[in-house]
């Protein structure tokens, strides 16, 4: 029972990171409708940022903002440059999938340049285990699951209360009907792309810190983890993607203590296939699989 | 040649064979497929544990098998596993999943595979691989000692491959593989069934892909978990995109451009400080800007994929022994010259049988080279005319019940109209008849059998045929592969008969292009035979799809809103054709909103409204019927007005 318990609290740290990694690939797919391969090394941009900042100084809170900045830099640029001149000639999906593809093979050997191929670390402060009722957790860990709470209050208020967030669901539900009614979807489009790496950075700062080294692939090698929770929580639902991230990193914890550690990625992406076959708009939504049929409307 | 060109160009050959695999997959049925490396691992496993000898490793390490199996052995059973299981994967994975995601789910499963095979000791010795697989022809002369006998072998095979995937490409199963990935929906429309085909494609790649594999395992002589990660995949795409994807000899040019050329130039890049990665860096952010400029300045590639040349082979027996029986477009040429007074064609009676020879090509600017065979042409009577009922039909979407107990029946060889405001439920019920959506309760009987819930290509196959509001061409594809693509298929598209008897496939063929020929000299698009249809107007698309439905010989129709974006002239021809479709024997349904259209053509109509049928009658008696008037027709008049 202690054991798994232990392993409850590894997930919520696991499902923190997750949840800030998830609810921007969520939202960004729901309004800009890309699925994005370069999603991991927006993760990884943010982790190496944050890597620069620590070899200076020594700092947590500037560690994050520099991860934040970069990452938001790099999904900003990678829009603004490569995705919306090619969106604006109305390619299919795929094409645009495959650009984020070609994104990822650049940035993550453009790092590979750069940082070498070789495992780095931060040099972070020590953080012993605090006994905290059942949970066996670090300061760090605290830290991780007190800012993914945070991130998440405030992307729920940007969301809910704020023009921005109203736009950007007008922007989700449709494109062209937004554009009409005044909003100017492309800026919207080209902001929600900024928010995803803001969160998406600081989230690969925290990946990196879980795992301790950082490698060029940090990113890549989550990406199905995010895509797991993302389309377990249904495309485009914040909270649904939390809920995912939650569902996908306790299971991925829990999963290590009765099976070898090294296939708990194997659970996740069990998972993320199950639910494409079985639920491909997520588990909060019905059953019904979309058909080739609701094209010829 | 030296050593290090040999290896280069075994390399490029090897590779060219795994661009092939792709090229079916993702060139020919639009599958984007990230798992087609670890198709090749596979088939590179499996060639290494049936050609190594039997395990002797101490435990955990170890291998299955170790048969010493000689060199075709281990290749063809690579061949037939990895078929085996591209078709365990294709059939989960290509089961209604959006594009994306079904890239997707194959990366999982390729990352799954990755996983086990590493992790997972006693199948391939995990992250240590195998090593010591024997290179055939390694000792032999004449170029034995520096790896020429192999690079020889593996052109051979390169060549034999090429040759085969040719030969599918342009056979009627590669052309219904292509359909699908220009426009499934239209495929199913016509009796594909769209799963099945994607499926083969699937799994033919994967046999190419294992083949490739075990190439692969026979030159480097060992391989394990590191030699292939996604980015593989993507190294073969960046290859295919170049060089052309669809085009068989662009992949090879592709592949030796970006596995071979790209690869040699980034070697001479300098090393940049102790980065030992710096080189592999370069070359592959240079692999993803060109990957970009590509699909920015010419996403067809360097060589684009060749269309389908038009040609009829020779027949002994001549075409008009084996002609289908396809009656009603046969007066379509009669009928084109009385368009003028169109009102009293409508008296015309339905057994109209129309003189067969008229001078068809006179006037006609695309005549040019008209296969003159309008006089072999004899009316036929149509085969075994078909009424429908459809009874208390439901259909919800979320809370919305677009049909809500709807009963209708359909007389067998009449013409009738389907009208309702928008929103009525007139499309779902479209979709539900013709089977691309599936009721949630009630019957609908066809021919004397029920067909609710029968998939769409199967509710085709049995006669029962649908347009829809924009008109669906397979846009890729030219003119004349469009119709022949919409011709009864008859068998034809079986892999084996266009792997093993091309030439009588043709054969048999070529009446087919003449009819097709005739038919789009009707509608006067055959001098547009070659062009791809995506590039025809919007009219000439309604035409083409009029040609297609005539070629398919149905004997039941449904027309989705046919007037839809079609100028005042080609109606009247519309009038003309669907008339002529009545006359032959076909029963049609069509829903149409222009009303003065409907009473020209349709003796019988249907009103529709919230979900359920409420009246049916002639246009005089619905004019007179209340509910009909407030549920439709009042709104109309006024705006008329």
């Amino acid at each position: 029972m202690s054991n798994l318990m232990l392993g409850v609290g590894f997930g919520l740290v696991t499902a923190s990171i997750l949840a800030l990694a998830t609810v921007p690939l969520s939202l960004q797919m729901s309004v800009a409708r890309i699925p994005n391969f370069a999603h991991g090394e927006i993760l990884t941009v943010g982790a190496y940022a944050a890597y620069v900042v620590n070899q200076h100084v020594n700092n947590i809170y500037l560690e994050a903002l520099a991860a934040a900045l970069a990452g938001g830099l790099v999904a900003y640029l990678m829009n603004t440059l490569l995705l919306q001149p090619f969106a604006r000639r109305k390619p299919k999906l795929l094409i645009l999938f495959i650009l984020t593809i070609a994104a990822s093979l650049m940035i993550q050997n453009i790092i590979l340049l750069f940082f070498t191929g070789n495992s780095l670390a931060y040099h972070l402060p020590p953080s012993p285990p605090h006994k905290i009722g059942p949970f066996l957790l670090t300061g760090l860990n605290l830290f991780t699951i007190a800012a993914a709470i945070v991130v998440m209050l405030a992307v729920h208020v940007l969301l809910k209360y704020t023009k921005f967030g109203k736009a950007q669901r007008a922007v989700a539900d449709s494109k062209d009907l937004a554009q009409v009614t005044g909003i100017n979807s492309e800026r919207i489009v080209q902001l929600t792309w900024l928010l995803d790496g803001l969160i998406a950075g600081f989230a690969g700062f925290l990946l990196g810190v879980s795992s301790g080294t950082l490698t060029p692939t940090l990113g890549q090698g989550y990406l199905l983890v995010i895509f797991a929770a993302a389309i377990l929580g249904g495309i485009g639902k914040p909270y649904g993607a939390m809920a995912g991230a939650v569902f996908i990193g306790v299971a991925m914890e829990i999963s290590a203590l009765y099976i070898p550690a090294s296939y708990k990625e194997v659970v996740a992406f069990g998972l993320l296939i199950l639910t494409l076959l079985l639920r491909p708009n997520g588990i909060f939504a019905a059953p019904r699989a979309a058909g080739a049929a609701g094209a010829t409307a | 040649m030296s050593q290090y060109v040999i290896g280069l160009a075994t390399t490029g050959v090897i590779l060219s064979i795994v661009t092939l695999a792709l090229n079916v997959r993702w060139g020919w049925a639009g599958e984007f497929d990230i798992a087609l490396f670890a198709f090749v691992a596979v088939g590179a496993y499996i060639y290494s544990v049936f050609t190594l000898a039997p395990n002797n490793l101490p435990p955990p390490s170890g291998y299955i098998l170790g048969l010493k199996a000689p060199f075709l052995v281990g290749v063809i059973a690579a061949i037939v596993v990895t078929g085996a299981l591209s078709a365990a994967v294709g059939a989960v994975a290509l089961r209604k999943l959006r594009d994306d995601y079904f890239g997707i789910t194959t990366l999982a499963f390729a990352l799954i595979l990755a996983l086990v095979i590493g992790q997972y000791t006693p199948l391939f010795d995990g992250y240590e691989g195998l090593f010591g697989m024997p290179q055939p022809l390694a000792t032999v002369a004449p170029f034995g000692l520096n790896g020429g006998n192999f690079l020889a072998l593996s052109i051979v095979i390169l060549v034999l491959c090429f040759l085969v995937l040719q030969r599918l490409y342009n056979s009627p199963f590669g052309r219904a593989v292509r359909s699908v990935r220009e426009d499934d929906t239209a495929s199913a429309a016509f009796g594909r069934n769209v799963y099945v085909l994607k499926l083969k494609a699937y799994i033919l790649g994967g046999c190419v892909a294992g083949l490739g594999g075990a190439l692969l395992a026979a030159y480097i002589t060992a391989f394990n978990p590191y030699g292939w990660t996604p980015q593989e995949t993507f190294l073969i795409y960046a290859s295919l995109f170049i060089g052309g994807t669809g085009n068989a000899i662009g992949a090879v040019i592709g592949t030796f451009f970006v596995e071979v050329g790209v690869q040699e130039v980034t070697r001479y890049v300098p090393q940049l400080g102790s980065n030992a990665s710096s080189s592999d860096a370069i070359r592959l952010v240079l692999i993803g800007l060109l990957i970009i400029a590509v699909l920015w300045w010419r996403p067809q590639g360097i060589l684009p994929e060749r269309r389908a040349r038009d040609r009829l082979v020779a027949v002994g027996a001549g075409p008009a022994a084996r002609l289908p029986a396809l009656a009603w477009a046969a007066p379509l040429g009669l009928a084109r010259k009385r368009a003028e007074p169109a009102p009293q064609a409508v008296a015309a009676p339905p057994d109209r049988v129309p003189a067969p020879a008229v001078s068809p090509a006179a006037g006609r600017p695309d005549g040019d080279d008209t296969v003159s065979v309008r006089a072999l042409q004899p009316p036929v009577p149509a085969p075994g005319v078909q009424g429908l009922e459809v009874t208390a039909l439901t259909k919800a979407f979320g809370g919305v019940k677009a049909v809500n107990g709807a009963t209708l029946s359909v007389r067998a060889g009449s013409l009738t109209g389907l009208i309702g405001p928008n929103g009525a439920g007139k499309s779902t019920m479209i979709n539900l008849i013709s089977g691309f959506e599936s009721p949630d309760s009630g019957t609908i009987m066809f021919g004397g059998r029920s067909i609710a819930g029968k998939p769409a290509h199967a509710i085709s196959r049995l006669g029962l045929m649908r347009s829809f509001q924009t008109p669906r061409e397979w846009p890729g594809l030219t003119v004349m592969e469009n119709m022949l693509l919409s011709m009864p298929i008859a068998g034809r598209e079986s892999v084996w008969r266009g792997l093993l008897t091309p030439g009588r496939l043709r054969a048999a063929e070529s009446a087919d292009r003449v009819r097709a020929r005739e038919l789009l000299d009707e509608v006067g698009l055959l001098g547009l035979k070659d062009e791809p249809a995506g590039n025809l107007s919007g009219g000439q698309k309604r035409l083409l799809e009029f040609a297609r439905l005539a070629a398919a010989a149905p004997r039941f129709v449904l027309l989705d809103e046919p007037q839809a974006g079609v100028n005042p002239v080609l109606r009247e021809r519309m009038a003309e054709l669907i008339r002529n479709m009545v006359n032959a024997g076909v029963t049609v349904l069509m829903v149409e909103h222009n009303l003065a259209f409907l009473e020209q053509l349709c003796d019988h109509v249907i009103v529709m409204a919230l979900g359920t049928c409420i009246a049916t009658g002639s246009m005089a008696d619905l004019r007179a019927n209340q509910d009909v008037v407030d549920a439709y027709l009042g709104q109309v008049n006024v705006a008329d007005a």
